[in-house]
């Protein structure tokens, strides 16, 4: 399947910013499962600087600052990508591996798995917590399969939970959204991420898009998609597997994946720094398009 | 004379020692003193234990007055904590010392490979040598800073250890501090204090001296810089005046000759970092960082530092700025490490450590956590970060309910946590009370990557407990500090400790804060001497001839007393119905004296004056230190005076004012030719020039009955010291047109507005000449604006009054002008020299919502 990105964010100051360094997180992921055929970021006003780095986790993040006064900056991010069918997950669903085995073979074999241990470990925005691990255990029983207690856990949060925009920022802990029990996707993955690390499973944070379908008999409006977030679960001897908890899917192929880390702050698409003092205010359209062929 | 000396090394020593189980360095319970403590106890004992007192004020002194201060987070004493230095020093005999040297070179050699594989393969984790857990779950390990490089061979440029001796004699280590090591520059100004106060405790040793490390230390940076530049710049960057070893990071940067900066003092443009300079942005090479490593970009690490600088992990990934010690390598300061560095220590050198480090027991393995849990007891429980919030505590001290506590939040979370073996260090004599006491002491050393290989200083800061019997020995607790000589076998050749800083070839830098911070203590210097100036003629006027409501004497008194209304700006004060305050006009003069909470008064400005003063330390030399610390103890005294006691208030002024005004001198000396003396005399010179025009427009805007004229003029004079000249220039009677004169125009008077004026107008040109070549910019034409229309005003046309009226509204309205003009001076001065940047995060301040 191949499909067309393109993700506009534009910010407006209401002072002039003299200086500006922003970190974008734009460019999708070159994979085993997605093949990225092209990808441009067009930039307004045109940065002084820009450099993309490969950052630790092996995405394309990309540095750009801009040395003049400036009132706006758009970001406009186009990309091309072929999707093949995520193996993965039906593989995993075949997998008879008991989650307590695999906590216990992780930490047995802390060399192998030097990498993926991390992803059991508290992060910013995933912390430790009596709340989440009690939340999370009757997913998990005794000799519940890896497989089927993600699942479970995932059916948990869906109806737990209710996707509603607006209760929510970058910064409501995921114990809130347990309790507000309204988020947005960053929630839900986050919500189900830490569930996972709290009982010891390695998760970690997908940052993507998600082709999405106008109601029937109606055309689909350009910029009603959005950015997405999802979960990715460790198989060993498989690898990741992608849960999408806010629609309670597997990722398919209309899953897109830009940048993994151990949560939104590692990849969240937009980070900057700007000098001065005054209000700002965002807009954001994404639009994911199938093409043809 | 051996009696009493015996008698007297007796009674130092009484009591020394009560516990056998504690080693002590000095003294053993069958030997008596070592032989290697000998030679020094003796000469303790040739300066007689009163005059070894009577020194030991003398050094704690002198200390003071150098400025030597540790400040402690939420004193009230904030800023000032005085330095406290025990006038034993720690003796280490040459070959104990060589054991400690190879110990700890080793020590240093292993983890600066470590550091280099944390950032580079992560070889140690792979091979399990290194649980990754361990490293993932700490803070200090900065993912942005993967892969990055410093030049060279050392990744660990700088390295300091907190060493002692355990029970069994042998040297332990506690505790690496890897990312930014404090404590040399202290350790620096005690051998200083030490040999300057107590020279004869010096007598028949052979200390080794401590500068050739600094000179290593400099090399070492120099190496660091980028495309082995030849003349590098190198800055120290310092989180500011509030840190808790600010004094220590402005000694440094003078004694190395490097610049103190702070975060917004930089910025990061084009892949470089710069330096914002009156002259511009200069190019810096290297940053020497007392900075915490999530706080130095916001852009990458911690959101929320304003500390940093936005962009500098991106100049450092190219290579174009170098960061000693690097950003990440706080990822050795995890206490956890210790259990495993054993198996670095054979990965990379297949040795065993030199030094053995105190047993520790991760807890984020289970054997090891059940074994901390089984023996909390004997273990000290601590977390692998140092920023968590937790603190540390011995297992045996806790109760029951406590350890149950601790262990569920261990099992909780096990990877957090550590247990470290409980081990009591060697004791050293503190002089107490006229006696020697053992304190736990513990000796921080300091190492530097040299030429081939680690460089270690001989000597370092010991730190003994503030109590007997205690074994906390941080500073943050009020440790007491120690010299620490290790004897040498060299003859000494050099005669001091000082050394010479490497010539940097390059033009010192006035950072724009600093030259902000200069002006501002150039203006609250004289702001502060003015206003006293003017308070102290009010006070005489109030206390030699009372307060009398009628005649001439009261009119001229409200006017002066609704001057220093005007001065301080503490309105409504005497100006508006001010029937209250005039019934005892006392009271509200000791207000605008004595307190400080009182925006406008004269401790009020003290206290900025002094801020701004602490703000630019590194500027000072040691004399003008002295004369500050003389300052804060006038401030104290003037802050302690109660209403009553307001006539001792004008000694107390004399007394401030002839410390500013020295201070002052010692400034312009010691400041010759250079930017930073330029921003304070135009600070200086704006500040007086304002407070002039207040006092003029104050007093001689209305037109007033013959005898309160001449009070008023009088006064004036005299609080200017202008009324000597006066006379001998005028020869006449006091009257408003020849003082107007005299203070606005004569060119021999030095305090007239238009002297003052010629004096900003240079230094206005001087500025303007660095900026473009050119002799002018806005700011000196706007100067020159101001002096031409003080040189074309018409004195006579000025001081008429309106009809039918005494105000002279021409003069008034002539001063208003001119303070409105100063005051855009200021403006555009901080506008192009000061710039300020202020910067916030991408998104709302609250935090931006998630786009979906």
């Amino acid at each position: 399947m191949r499909y067309k990105i393109r993700h506009t964010t534009e910010y407006k100051y209401q002072e002039l910013v003299t200086t500006g360094h922003n970190r974008l997180c734009l460019v999708p992921l070159n994979s085993d499962e997605q093949s990225l055929l092209s990808s441009d970021v067009k930039i307004s006003p045109t940065p002084d600087e820009q450099t993309y780095v490969t950052d630790f986790f092996g995405n394309t993040l990309l540095f750009i600052s801009i040395y003049k006064e400036h009132d706006h900056l758009t970001i406009q991010s186009e990309s091309t990508l072929d999707i093949q069918s995520r193996i993965n997950a039906e593989r995993a669903y075949n997998s008879t591996i008991v989650w307590h085995d695999v906590v216990s073979q992780l930490s047995a074999n802390g060399d192998t798995y030097a990498d993926i241990i991390q992803y059991t470990l508290p992060s910013l925005y995933i912390p430790s917590s009596e709340e989440i691990r009690a939340f999370a255990a009757d997913c998990f029983q005794e000799n519940t399969s890896l497989w089927n207690g993600c699942q479970t856990l995932m059916n948990k949060i869906f109806k737990h939970v209710d996707f509603k925009a607006g209760f929510t920022t970058v910064n409501t802990p995921v114990e809130s959204v347990l309790k507000l029990r309204k988020g947005v996707c960053q929630d839900f993955a986050h919500l189900m991420i830490a569930c996972l690390r709290n009982i010891g499973l390695p998760a970690r944070y997908v940052s993507g898009y998600l082709e999405t379908f106008p109601p029937p008999g109606k055309e689909k409006l350009v910029g009603s998609d959005a950015s997405h977030a999802w979960v990715a679960v460790y198989f060993p001897d498989l690898g990741w597997v992608e849960f999408d908890p806010t629609n309670c899917i597997l990722a398919s192929h209309t899953h897109l994946t830009i940048a993994y880390g151990r949560d939104y702050f590692d990849v969240a698409p937009i980070k900057g720094i700007v000098f001065s003092s005054g209000n700002q205010t965002l807009g954001v359209k994404v639009d994911v398009e199938r093409m043809a062929g | 004379m051996e009696q009493t000396q015996n008698s007297l090394l007796q009674s130092l020593t009484q009591g020394y020692l009560t516990n056998e189980s504690v080693l002590d360095e000095c003294i053993t319970l069958n030997d008596g003193v070592k032989e290697k403590w000998k030679r020094l106890l003796a000469n303790i004992e040739n300066l007689g234990a009163a005059e070894f007192k009577s020194r030991h004020q003398e050094l704690l002194k002198l200390l003071k007055e150098n400025g030597v201060t540790y400040n402690v987070y939420g004193d009230s004493d904030g800023l000032n904590r005085p330095w406290l230095l025990d006038p034993v020093p720690l003796v280490i005999s040459a070959s104990e010392w060589r054991g400690a040297e190879r110990g700890m070179k080793q020590r240093a050699f292993v983890l600066n490979k470590v550091l280099g594989d944390m950032y580079g393969d992560r070889v140690l984790l792979k091979k399990g040598i290194i649980p990754p857990e361990l490293i993932y779950s700490h803070p200090g390990f900065l993912r942005a800073c993967d892969k990055i490089r410093l030049p060279g061979d050392y990744q660990l440029p700088l390295y300091a250890a907190d060493i002692s001796r355990g029970p069994d004699g042998r040297v332990w280590v506690i505790k690496d501090q890897a990312q930014a090591p404090s404590g040399m520059g202290y350790a620096l100004e005690n051998r200083g204090a030490l040999s300057r106060v107590i020279p004869e405790l010096f007598q028949q040793h052979q200390v080794a001296r401590l500068g050739g490390f600094f000179n290593s230390l400099m090399q070492a940076l120099i190496q660091l810089a980028p495309q082995g530049k030849d003349h590098p710049r190198i800055v120290l960057l310092t989180p500011g005046p509030r840190n808790e070893t600010y004094f220590e990071h402005a000694y440094l940067a003078s004694y190395l000759g490097i610049t103190l900066v702070q975060g917004e003092d930089l910025i990061m443009r084009d892949s470089f970092v710069w330096i914002k300079t009156v002259e511009g942005l200069e190019k810096v090479d290297v940053i020497l960082r007392r900075v915490d490593d999530t706080f130095c970009d916001p852009l990458e690490l911690r959101e929320d530092s304003q500390l940093g600088i936005p962009g500098l992990l991106q100049a450092v990934r190219k290579g174009n700025v170098s960061v000693a010690n690097p950003l990440g390598s706080s990822v050795l300061e995890n206490i956890g490490l210790m259990a495993f560095l054993h198996g670095a220590f054979k990965y990379f050198l297949n040795e065993d450590p030199i030094i053995p480090m105190i047993a520790t027991w991760w807890c984020g393995q289970k054997k090891e956590m059940n074994h901390v849990i089984d023996n909390l007891d004997k273990l000290v429980i601590k977390t692998t970060e140092r920023m968590s919030g937790f603190q540390t505590v011995m297992g045996s001290q806790l109760s029951r309910s406590e350890k149950d506590e601790l262990i569920r939040k261990i099992k909780f979370e096990p990877f957090r946590y550590v247990g470290q073996e409980e081990v009591h260090f060697s004791t050293a004599p503190v002089f107490t009370k006229e006696k020697l006491e053992p304190r736990y002491t513990v000796l921080r050393t300091y190492l530097v990557g040299g030429k081939d290989e680690y460089e270690m200083m001989r000597g370092g800061l010991a730190r003994c407990s503030p109590e007997k019997g205690s074994f906390l020995v941080s500073n943050q607790d009020g440790g007491i500090s120690k010299d620490t000589w290790v004897e040498s076998t060299v003859k000494n050749t050099k005669p001091s400790v000082l050394y010479q800083a490497p010539d940097m070839k390059r033009k010192a830098v006035l950072p724009s804060r600093t030259a902000e911070n200069l002006f501002w203590v150039g203006r609250y210097t004289q702001r502060v001497i003015r206003t006293s100036r003017f308070l102290r003629i009010v006070l005489r006027h109030l206390t030699q001839k009372g307060y009398i409501h009628q005649g001439s004497d009261s009119e001229s008194l409200l006017i002066l007393l609704q001057t220093t209304t005007h001065l301080t700006y503490s309105y409504p004060g005497f100006v508006e119905e001010a029937e209250e305050l005039l019934k005892n006009p006392l009271k509200e003069m000791h207000q605008l004296i004595c307190n400080p909470d009182r925006a406008g008064s004269i401790l009020f400005t003290l206290n900025n004056l002094l801020k701004a003063m602490y703000a630019a330390r590194d500027r000072w030399t040691i004399d003008s230190w002295r004369i500050i610390d003389e300052i804060e103890n006038v401030k104290r005294r003037i802050a302690a005076l109660e209403p009553d006691g307001i006539r001792h208030v004008l000694t107390l002024l004399d007394l401030l004012t002839g410390g500013l005004l020295s201070f002052s001198e010692m400034t312009r000396q010691s400041m010759y030719r250079s930017d930073g003396r330029v921003m304070y005399r135009m600070g200086q010179l704006i500040e007086e020039i304002q407070v002039e025009l207040v006092q003029y427009r104050s007093i001689l805007s209305f037109q007033h009955e013959e005898s309160t004229e001449f009070q008023l003029l009088e006064s004036l004079l005299l609080s200017n010291q202008n009324l000597i000249t006066y006379r001998s220039v005028y020869r006449t009677y006091l009257s408003a047109a020849p003082t107007v004169d005299l203070l606005f125009l004569n060119s021999q008077n030095p305090t007239s507005v238009l002297s003052q004026l010629e004096g900003v107008l240079k230094y206005a040109r001087i500025l303007a000449q660095k900026e473009r070549g050119g002799d002018d910019n806005e700011i000196s034409r706007l100067v020159f604006e101001c002096y031409s229309s003080v040189r074309l005003m018409n004195i006579d046309a000025l001081m008429e009054t309106e009809k039918d009226s005494d105000y002279r509204k021409g003069f008034d309205e002539f001063c208003g002008t001119l303070q409105k003009q100063m005051a855009q001076v200021y403006t555009k001065l901080s506008a192009t020299y000061f710039s300020h940047s202020t910067y916030q995060q991408q998104g709302s301040k609250e935090g931006f919502q998630f786009e979906i």
